[in-house]
């Protein structure tokens, strides 16, 4: 019997539930390393897909911004042409979008901060064509979202230099018919990642451009946006 | 319990070791996917960075070029006929070409003939030259009521368009891809040489690049070939318009690049236009800014 059973088997029940207990612990660590490596890689890709969020909105942002153009797309109560349009959470101006979307020629571009359901707000971008023969800006699909948790945020906006005094920070472009000459996005994320203070400087002059385009018909025929 | 002992031990140090083997696979997979990922993200901000200081560099460029074309002197005063100014800015290398707005073909004001020179010296032959002037001319001047207009418009929404000839004089350069019959290719081609600030009805001989010079009614190729030469030579063309008229206009297109040492490079391109310094104004005003090469 003894000799027996010992061929059977060959281990003690003690001997299989040490075994097992002693796999159960090894398994529970290697669980626990590969959970907490997991954890940890998880949460370094998001970091990092973040900057990439916040750097290619900065970028984006900055070189829009920067070649804005001076094209009328709106009209005052007097009929002057309008190229700017900005408020704290809101602002408007044409530029010309890179790659093949420039093909479309210059567009009206919006970039807001909207409310996102969850307390905070997201920076939204959208698009709209300039028609050539003034039939009205025509969207161009839903807008892009840049930023999303943002917990609070604001534009600013610089006007030029006088020989008197410099410039001051204003948080509404009050007058259109010109266009500021920085303009300021500085957002808090919710996150806690930076949002490096972002300054763009616009570069073109409306006044030196302006005249010449009074007289456009197709623009006059534009119905005022809102 | 002597012959027992070796395959108690054996068995579990097997799986042991095949576990841990496993989570030590697992582990540096996720590690070496996360290095990479962190790895690129590291050169994107190195390349960020160096994108900046070019940035920066072809910005100063920008402004050297200004300058150079404020001076009043005629030996340090830059000639805007499209020739290359080079210089170092730290550790950038900066070239600039400044080109003349008035030796490009202003498509709001240019005679239909000048624009057809210009289609067929970009490459379209006669008759697809003479159309595509019919519709730049179509776009660009005024529609005498809502009749014409809708006429106008129809062979643009036959193509598959929805909008229309503008019925003015075009904003911007690029509106030109608009125009039905532009393609892509031939407005790449003559991007370069067409303006909406010149004015001018033909461009100016003096300061003309080679495309622009070859659109001049009424000039043939060695006459093209010898004021390119007469100019290399830094001597004022001959033709039309000539004198030192072409030397003064204040509307000029600046290209600025700017090519770090380890090849990072960075491109502005402007149009900039000199108010001369008057009272509580800026000494030049732009026009119109692009950075990057593309379209």
């Amino acid at each position: 019997m003894k000799p027996q059973h010992r061929h059977a088997s060959g281990f003690t029940l003690i001997e299989v539930l040490g075994s097992l207990a002693l796999l159960a612990l090894l398994l529970l660590g290697v669980y626990g390393g590969i959970r907490a490596a997991t954890q940890s890689v998880r949460a370094g890709e998001a970091a990092i897909g973040r900057l990439d969020q916040i750097r290619s909105a900065q970028m984006f942002l900055r070189r829009e911004l920067a070649q804005t153009l001076a094209l009328p797309f709106a009209k005052n109560d007097n009929g002057e042409n309008l190229y700017f349009i900005g408020d704290a959470h809101e602002l408007r101006f044409v530029a010309p979008l890179p790659g093949y979307l420039g093909r479309l020629g210059p567009q009206l571009q919006q970039l807001k901060l909207v409310p996102n359901g969850k307390g905070g707000s997201r920076l939204e971008m959208s698009f709209a064509i300039l028609s050539p023969d003034g039939s009205g800006a025509k969207s161009l699909g839903e807008p892009e979202v840049l930023i999303d948790n943002v917990r609070e945020g604001s534009f600013s906006y610089r006007g030029a230099d006088t020989d008197q005094q410099p410039g001051t920070w204003g948080d509404t472009w009050p007058d259109g018919r010109a266009i500021p000459i920085l303009v300021r996005i500085d957002l808090k994320l919710d996150s806690g990642d930076g949002w490096p203070l972002l300054e763009v400087p616009l570069r073109v002059d409306p006044s030196a451009v302006g005249n010449q385009f009074n007289v456009l018909r197709g623009l006059n025929r534009g119905q005022v946006l809102r | 319990m002597n012959a027992r002992r070796p395959i108690v031990t054996a068995r579990p140090r097997g799986v042991a070791l095949l576990v841990v083997m496993w989570a030590l696979t697992l582990l540096s997979i996720m590690l070496g996917g996360y290095a990479m990922l962190a790895r690129t993200e590291g050169m994107q901000a190195r390349y960020q960075f160096a994108q900046t200081q070019a940035h920066y560099a072809a910005e100063a460029g920008m402004v050297r070029a200004t300058y150079g074309l404020l001076d009043v002197q005629p030996q340090t005063h830059w000639i805007a006929d499209g020739r290359t100014y080079a210089f170092k800015y730290e550790n950038a290398t900066v070239k600039i070409n400044v080109i003349d707005e008035g030796g490009k073909v202003d498509i709001n004001a240019a005679r239909p003939e000048v624009l057809a020179g210009l289609f067929r010296a970009a490459g379209l032959d006669d008759g697809q030259a003479k159309a595509l002037v019919q519709r730049v001319v179509e776009w660009r001047n005024f529609s005498t009521g809502p009749g014409d207009a809708d006429e106008r418009s129809q062979p643009y929404h036959a193509a598959g368009l929805d909008y229309g000839p503008r019925g003015g004089p075009f904003t911007s350069t690029e509106e030109m891809q608009l125009v039905l019959g532009m393609t892509p290719a031939l407005y790449a081609r003559i991007a370069d040489v067409i303006t909406i600030w010149s004015g001018r009805d033909t461009p100016d001989p003096n300061t003309a690049p080679p495309l622009a010079l070859a659109a001049i009614p009424n000039i043939d190729p060695q006459q093209v070939a010898a004021i390119l030469a007469a100019r290399q030579n830094g001597q004022q063309a001959v033709g039309p318009g000539q004198g030192l008229a072409g030397m003064q206009g204040v509307t000029h297109s600046i290209r600025s690049e700017a090519i770090l040492a380890d090849g990072t490079h960075a491109v502005l391109n402007a149009t900039i236009r000199l108010q001369g310094v008057r009272f509580g104004a800026q000494p030049y005003a732009v026009l119109r800014w692009k950075e990057g090469d593309g379209e």
